[in-house]
């Protein structure tokens, strides 16, 4: 017997039936918003990042720094960068969590002097993103008059040691692990131990002279 | 089975279209139902508060769940209940009125009021009504805010006018919970109750019954009749903050104590003015006399006990001025959402410009944080704030089930969707059962928070030898919370040892100085005990985000405040001090610790008034009047430190219009020989009044006295409309004493706010209206008096609960008593002969008169009826038999009272 094939009818009811699943599995999802923790704020910041652009004025910026700041706090860096890109755009200063902006569309930093001295032995931290279209090596080149003593996290989340080398000024160049193709690292730097330092009101640790791009 | 599988195969387009329309009207009808929803809410935001965001699926979601959550709560509801704890009240307004409230909203939802009828357990009331609520949760949604007014002369339950409000909070009866502990308190404040709406006849949800803050919650409360003000709302001047609490015409005048009073507004300029100046010293002296200081303590620790923010620098504030008082106490109205998560550092969620004055003392403060603890001690503990919600749920639960449209302002979603408003929300009866779990949680979690934080208090002091035998101790108090610092050991050889205040803050030793405790030295110590308050202060800091109109722009922190002590110790110290100081509000011991130096403020000063830069109170002294004839010309006021004595046989002649003022015990006690007379010192020229005022004339004592020829006076705003007046006290008696023709004022003796008062053996004699007028009393004794020839009445009781025994009334131009506004008469072994009316029972109260009462040559014995429009209900009568003669009526009633005669009405007829 040869089976003949199913008529228009069958096949809308089908799609109904389809579409009826569809619209209710839609319905009982739970929304973000009833969620907690990371779950719920990713959402937020993806809708906010959603609308803003839709916005004008206040509004719009208020909306691209809270996501920012949201996708920061659960460390969702290609968002991060996606939303550093934003503010670019729209030239908006990017305020969320103390981020600074260090090198043009590639480097920023979170809690870092605008003097580019760490805070006694307080980390501060980088974001890294590599634009071109191949792989990338950086290095970070400091200074300190402190003991010289410092460590290193390149995004494992261990601290790593490394000694800056000299007589009163010391200094080390810390090469970092190669970044891929529009890939984005995270880095913390620390000195182990603060000194003070004639004219500064706070204990400083380690002065950033400089990034080698692209060794 | 095959065959059903095969047809389905090849069932034709129209066969398979007409099969799925139920599916498919379903899902049209819940997108519809969603889309509804959302457009409703749209076409109203323009009277938003934020801008409209751009369209999202998201929001899209948001509003088909809970539209489809609230038709599937609406399907499932269970019938309404019948018989349980929550009140019914049906609401019937004709459906084209009810079309014509929803025409334009939300104007037209409060332009008029329509004629409609309210049914309840106490029958039926012709109402008018309209939709109430500036924000629109009150209207937009299905479930409307009312506000409902009776006919006029035909009021609710004792009030004209009631909201039926649609909480939309998620604990829904956070009101009716605030109500009860305020009201507990002795707080004055609406009694807000859950009752079921029904509009007509089809379950509109439960609402919220709050009769408004009007003159009938005055008098439902005790108080007398006077100003009320609403401050609701002020625009913000450059600083940004709401001008409300510095300029006195933002507030509305929503009652007044007569209609002569209605455009008075001087007791609500002088409060904020005084507000205004910003001068501690000034607002202190002005709380003192004006603001009901108790009552205000006990409205702060109610807003800090469940984290009121609702009470700010903008709106929801309503006052009142208690005219026979002359105090300010706060109406506890519209608390707002509980903030039981907040830990805001000194305990407010938010202030406001009359708090911040108040607190500046820091005796204010403390007794706050007395107020505080005792409620989470002893009224609100943990297990009993759990309690009273098992209760509340077990009460509700059933009206709150069947309400299939039950909704909350959604502010987390709404405020994370970017919505121009707050979305009311549908919620689950199981959500909200685990609101209130969360309540639990977080009221434990914040009462522990708080009773920890009132630990917070230290002391440390430096010592210095200023000469030989002289030590200055410079006391630092910090913390939170203040000490009384009780203890001394001083360690000396022999002699006395000697401490004193620094009162005058000089930072010297001399005369003026108080010496607060002195002793022996005995076996090489000398122990001196005392009680100093050692309080720290607050400061003020800029409001983190900046000036709000309803926050205002500070924040305060506790601060340091410093106390300098000498001690002299003619021997020298020979070792440490040790001294023992315990937590004034929780009892603790508090640490003490030695510090070498005192380091300078560095600019952090504190915001509160130094305790010891007020004037110090007056010594208690005692004034002897008399005997003899004495003439005054002048008023002369008698401070609440004053004990008066005034001889008997003294005879005090008062000048025109001059009065005598005491606010501490007086004792005028004559003899039958020798009795204190109180008269004019010019004939036809009346004095003032003899006035005893406040809680420190309290044991006063009249006896023998003659008082005749006063009139009125007024005072701190208060008017005395009694010849003798006695306000605000307790525990007064007045003996053999006569009272005679008084002028220009009502009464001969007026007594208001009098707590356990007796008059005994005392004579009224022809007084200008009523002899003797007793206003909010309670515990009052009247006894073996003669009430002759009042103009008016003889003996006029409002609101108060009096005893009259074995006294006559005669020739009473009215009345012989006057018992109204939910008094209680209790009338034994009494006559009355030849009032126009004996008693009159009104407006609420009752009269229970022994058969040793009779009345004599009355037209009306005894008259029953409703005279205010205010009240419900008339008069009630309870009597065995009731003795007249020559009466043309025994007893008359209107339909409002209710006469219960056991016995027959002995009848005689005239001699």
């Amino acid at each position: 017997m040869r089976l003949r094939p199913p008529s228009l009818g069958f096949i809308y009811i089908l799609l109904v039936l389809a579409g009826v699943g569809w619209f209710f599995t839609w319905l009982g999802k739970t929304p973000w918003y009833e969620l907690e923790g990371a779950q719920k704020d990713l959402g937020e910041a993806a809708y906010l990042e959603r609308l803003a652009p839709q916005m004008i004025g206040k509004d719009r910026k208020d909306w691209l720094h809270r996501s920012l700041g949201l996708y920061i706090d659960h460390a969702d860096w290609p968002s991060v960068i996606h939303l550093l890109k934003m503010h670019k755009f729209y030239d908006y200063e990017p305020t969320a969590r103390g981020i600074v902006e260090l090198s043009q569309d590639e480097v920023w930093s979170f809690n870092f002097s605008a003097d580019n001295w760490t805070t006694g032995h307080q980390p501060a931290r980088f974001l890294v993103f590599n634009p071109k279209d191949r792989p990338q090596q950086n290095a970070f080149v400091w200074r300190t008059k402190g003991e010289g003593q410092a460590r290193v996290d390149t995004g494992s989340g261990e601290w790593e040691p490394f000694q800056l080398e000299g007589e009163d000024w010391k200094e080390a160049r810390v090469v970092m692990p190669t970044i891929p193709a529009y890939g984005f690292a995270l880095y913390r730097f620390a000195a182990d131990k603060g000194f003070a330092f004639p004219g500064k009101p706070r204990r400083l640790g380690l002065h950033l002279e400089r990034i080698e791009f692209d060794l | 089975m095959k065959l059903i599988l095969y047809r389905l195969w090849r069932i034709p387009l129209r066969h398979a279209i007409w099969l799925l329309l139920p599916l498919q009207v379903l899902v049209a009808w819940v997108y519809y139902q969603g889309w509804q929803g959302k457009r409703i809410y749209d076409d109203f935001q323009a009277v938003g508060w934020g801008v409209t965001p751009p369209a999202d699926q998201v929001q899209e979601m948001y509003f088909l769940r809970d539209q489809l959550r609230r038709s599937i709560g609406k399907m499932l509801a269970p019938p309404v209940p019948s018989g349980d704890a929550v009140e019914t009240f049906g609401l019937t307004i004709d459906r084209e009125d009810l079309v014509a409230l929803n025409s334009r909203l939300p104007a037209s939802g409060k332009l008029h009021y329509y004629n409609g009828l309210l049914d309840t357990k106490d029958g039926r009331d012709a109402v008018e009504a309209r939709y109430m609520g500036d924000n629109h949760w009150h209207w937009l949604y299905p479930h409307k805010s009312w506000r409902v007014k009776t006919t006029r002369g035909e009021p609710f339950r004792d009030t004209r006018a009631f909201n039926l409000k649609n909480s939309p909070t998620k604990l829904v009866i956070e009101e009716a919970f605030i109500s009860q502990i305020s009201r507990e308190q002795g707080l004055l404040a609406p009694e807000i109750e859950p009752v079921k709406l029904m509009l007509n006849n089809a379950y509109s949800g439960m609402s919220l019954f709050w009769p408004v803050a009007d003159e009938s919650l005055l008098r439902r409360a005790r108080r007398m009749p006077g100003s009320i003000y609403s401050g609701d709302g002020a625009p913000a001047d450059q600083t940004g903050v709401s001008q409300l609490w510095y300029k006195s015409s933002y507030w509305d005048k929503v009652a007044s104590r007569n209609a002569e009073q209605e455009r008075y507004r001087g007791d609500i300029e002088a409060l904020v003015e005084v507000i205004s100046e910003d001068d501690p010293e000034r607002f202190h002296a002005f709380a003192e006399r004006y603001l009901d200081l108790e009552q205000f303590t006990k409205y702060v620790a109610t807003d800090r006990l469940l984290g009121s923010r609702h009470h700010d620098y903008y709106h929801n504030h309503k006052l009142y001025f208690d005219p026979y008082k002359g105090r300010w106490e706060p109406i506890m109205w519209d608390y707002g959402e509980w903030t039981l998560t907040g830990r805001p550092a000194t305990f407010d969620q938010v202030t406001f410009p009359l708090l911040n004055a108040v607190r500046r003392h820091p005796a204010n403060e403390l007794a706050i944080q007395r107020q505080h603890h005792q409620l989470l001690t002893e009224v609100l503990p943990v297990e009993e704030f759990e309690r009273r919600w098992d209760q509340w749920y077990d009460r509700i639960a059933p009206a709150l089930k069947a309400d299939g449209g039950r909704d909350y302002r959604d502010w987390n979603a709404s405020s994370m969707l970017k919505l121009q408003k707050v979305h009311n929300a549908w919620f689950s009866m199981g959500q909200y059962r685990a609101w209130i779990a969360a309540a639990k949680d977080e009221y434990g979690k914040r009462s522990e928070w708080v009773l920890r934080r009132m630990e917070r208090s230290n002391l440390a002091y430096k010592l210095d030898e200023l000469s030989p035998g002289t030590y200055s101790m410079h006391m630092l108090v910090s913390g939170l919370v203040g000490q009384v610092w009780n203890q001394l050991r001083v360690p000396s050889a022999e002699g006395e040892i000697i401490l004193r205040r620094d009162r005058n803050m000089n930072g010297k030793l001399d005369e003026s100085d108080p010496v607060v405790a002195r002793a022996e030295v005995i076996d090489a110590v000398a122990h001196l005990e005392f009680a100093e308050e050692l309080l720290p202060g607050l400061r003020i800091e800029d409001r983190p985000g900046g000036p709000s109109a309803p926050f205002g722009n500070i924040q305060f922190r506790p601060i340091q405040m410093r106390y300098r002590y000498f001690l002299s110790a003619a021997a020298g110290l020979q070792g440490e001090l040790e001294l023992s100081s315990e937590n004034a509000v929780t009892g603790s011991p508090v640490p003490v610790a030695i510090v070498k130096r005192v380091r300078p403020r560095a600019g952090n000063y504190p915001y509160s008034l130094h305790p010891w830069k007020l004037p110090p109170p007056p010594p208690a002294e005692e004034v002897s009047i008399g005997p003899g004839q004495i003439r005054i010309d002048e008023d002369r006021v008698y401070g609440a430190t004053t004990t008066v004595r005034i001889k008997a046989g003294t005879t005090l002649q008062l000048g025109p219009k001059v009065s005598l003022f005491f606010e501490g015990p007086v004792f005028a006690e004559g003899s039958a020989d020798a009795p204190i007379i109180v008269e004019p010192a010019v004939a036809d020229q009346p004095w003032g009044v003899f006035d005893l005022h406040g809680q420190g004339t309290r044991g006063s004592r009249l006896a023998h006295a003659r008082f005749s020829g006063g009139s009125v006076a007024e005072r701190n705003l208060v008017r005395r409309s009694g010849m003798v007046t006695v306000m605000d006290s307790s525990d007064i008696r007045m003996e053999n004493c006569f009272f005679g023709t008084n002028h220009v004022g009502d009464d001969s003796l007026h007594w208001g706010y009098v707590k356990d008062g007796v008059v005994v053996g005392s004579r009224f004699e022809d007084a200008r209206s009523d002899a003797f007028d007793i206003d909010i009393s309670e515990q009052i004794l009247v006894q073996d008096c003669q009430f002759f020839g009042s103009i008016n009445d003889g003996l006029d009781i409002m609101t108060s609960v009096v005893a009259v025994t074995d006294c006559s009334f005669e020739k009473a131009g009215d009345k012989g008593i006057s018992v109204g506004e939910a008094s209680n008469l209790r009338l034994s072994t009494s006559t009355f002969t030849r009032c126009v009316i004996g008693v009159e029972i009104k407006d609420n109260s009752e009269a229970h008169i022994d058969d040793g009462s009779a009345f004599f040559s009355c037209p009306v014995a005894v008259n029953l009826y409703r005279k205010n429009e205010r009240y419900s209900k008339g008069g009630r009568l309870y009597a065995g038999v009731l003795h007249t003669t020559d009466c043309e009526e025994d007893w008359k009633a209107d339909k409002r009272s209710q006469v219960f005669i056991t016995g027959p009405v002995s009848r005689q007829p005239g001699q």
